[in-house]
């Protein structure tokens, strides 16, 4: 078996992936006809062509609920370890995340979970590690937000590297886990673990990821404030001398010509949004997830039935390319790209703005 | 696991020069660079970057690696580990330099820098090397400062045997020919 490199380690500057196509809309709220469905044909489907196009992940959101409104949106999501494992049969080269909320699953689960997906794959697994947030998911399993979960996180992941790590069974004591003999074998493919990341934006998910996470994901309402992520999580990944890539997360609206991206995006992000999960999802992300700033509440709703609050990259090829250098130059590894449609959109997309990335210097193929 | 041997008293020959000026000297040995790895049950993975590594014998099929004994990875090795030597290509000479210590990189975090895998013996083995030997620690000959490992080779992948190696010479990585970018 020839093993390869892990995608997101690969020679292109300004990496690129697929978020949440699991999930009913996407990262999108809208009520327009052409919506995600997220069945698992679409899956495949845009999995095939984002594999075919040489991106370099797909990354799915975990979602126990939806946020109601018209279409109940994101109550339809598959989970991430089985559709990770589909997925790998499926494709070649892409990388496959899963996306695990620690307090939900006990970290030998997780552990057997990843590597089975990690040696289905050959290698190209990676774990997005979430703490969670929305109190009514926690709720569905008799559980609270804990105030101490990344306390938990920082036990959760020394008992997967251990586990991965010992060829004897060993004890674990912890405050959260108190384990006896444990043994998982098969380890992962990739040494030490597969790649991991979280989508952290307060200073103990930071502190987190710059221990345990290879990248960090954060979000952004202008460019320009995207170095401030950059430099903090470098910062804090130096101080115990390791390196943390950073990415975001965009939702896109590629069209030949600029005026029709923007008339589609007022089309299903305004005059389509569906108002009342745009509401849920807003007031819920507020009150509990610490993971926008203040002003992206008040100035731009558009955004949340667009993307779930992350950047706009709306526009021709040209445009969008020209914005991904803007975000490449403040310091970003690559991003996680979110569509309406991903089987309608992606191959656009592909064909036209992966070439000029090349052009550009972002990418070499 | 047996322990590794213990280390024997060595002598000086009463002529033996100053060691500063032996390390001058070898400063201009051009080796060619391998880096070493192994998985421990409680330390976990370790490796270290060593030009002291060469054939030993063929049959059967084995090689000998020179590490200090100061060092995490002369620390967790032990006879019947499974180990790996990977030989880096011209572009992952940052590989080589984080498993040198000449980047902020300690421990476990150093296999951040490219792209690890298991092998079949579990070692540890680095991704896109111009080779990779899979070895089992056959003997460990402790002397002085460091440490032989007599390694029986189990296992060889030549994944881009095509790639230009990399050198270490005065200090200094050196790369031949202009794939190092």
């Amino acid at each position: 078996m020839i093993r390869k490199q892990h995608p997101l380690k690969g020679p292109n500057r300004f990496k690129l992936g697929v978020f949440s196509m699991n999930a009913d809309g996407g990262l999108a709220i809208t009520t327009v006809p052409e919506r995600w469905r997220a069945r698992w044909e679409d899956n495949l489907n845009s999995a095939g062509i984002a594999d075919r196009a040489g991106l370099e992940f797909l990354l799915p959101i975990a979602r126990w609920r939806g946020f109601g409104g018209l279409t109940h949106v994101r109550e339809w999501s598959f989970e991430t370890f089985t559709w990770a494992a589909g997925l790998a049969v499926a494709t070649q080269n892409i990388g496959l995340f899963m996306t695990v909320h620690v307090p939900l699953v006990h970290p030998l689960q997780a552990a057997k979970a990843l590597a089975t997906v990690d040696h289905i794959s050959n290698g190209r697994a990676g774990l997005n590690i979430v703490c969670g947030w929305n109190p009514d998911e926690f709720a569905m399993f008799g559980q609270t937000v804990g105030d101490r979960t990344y306390d938990q996180a920082e036990e959760w992941i020394n008992i997967i590297e251990r586990a991965y790590q010992s060829r004897e069974p060993f004890d674990f004591a912890g405050e959260f886990y108190d384990l006896k003999g444990v043994v998982s074998r098969p380890p992962s493919l990739q040494a030490p673990r597969p790649v991991t990341m979280n989508a952290a934006f307060g200073a103990p998910g930071r502190n987190y990821a710059a221990r345990h996470c290879d990248y960090l994901f954060s979000t952004f309402s202008e460019i320009a404030d995207g170095r401030a992520h950059v430099v903090d999580i470098t910062n804090r990944a130096a101080e115990v001398g390791r390196e943390v890539g950073v990415y975001t997360v965009c939702h896109v609206v590629c069209r030949e010509t600029q005026q029709e991206a923007e008339d589609y995006y007022r089309h299903y992000a305004l005059e389509c949004a569906d108002q009342g999960a745009v509401d849920e999802h807003m007031r819920k992300k507020k009150e509990f997830a610490n993971s926008h700033d203040a002003k992206a509440f008040t100035e731009y709703r558009q955004r949340f039935a667009g993307g779930a609050g992350t950047f706009p990259l709306i526009g021709t090829p040209e445009k969008i390319v020209d914005d991904l250098t803007e975000i490449m130059d403040q310091g970003y590894s690559g991003a996680a790209l979110t569509f309406v449609n991903y089987t309608y959109e992606l191959p656009f997309f592909c064909d036209r703005v992966l070439p000029l990335m090349r052009q550009a210097g972002l990418r070499v193929n | 696991m047996p322990a590794a041997a213990s280390p024997t008293t060595w002598v000086h020959g009463h002529d033996a020069i100053n060691p500063r000026a032996f390390k001058q000297a070898m400063r201009a040995v051009a080796g060619s660079v391998a880096i070493l790895a192994s998985e421990h049950d409680e330390i976990g993975l370790c490796g270290i970057t060593a030009t002291a590594v060469c054939s030993f014998s063929a049959e059967p099929p084995s090689l000998l690696a020179c590490v200090n004994r100061g060092s995490t990875f002369a620390s967790a090795i032990r006879e019947g580990l499974p180990f790996s030597v990977n030989l880096p290509a011209g572009d992952q000479e940052n590989v080589a330099r984080a498993f040198g210590g000449m980047t902020q990189a300690k421990g476990v975090a150093r296999f951040s820098s490219g792209s690890w895998v298991r092998g079949e013996t579990g070692a540890p083995l680095l991704v896109g090397a111009r080779a990779m030997f899979e070895c089992r620690v056959a003997e460990l000959i402790v002397r002085a400062s460091h440490m032989i490992i007599i390694g029986i080779v189990l296992g060889v992948a030549l994944d881009r045997a095509d790639r230009s190696p990399v050198f270490y010479a005065h200090g200094r990585f050196l790369t031949v020919g202009d794939d190092a970018s």
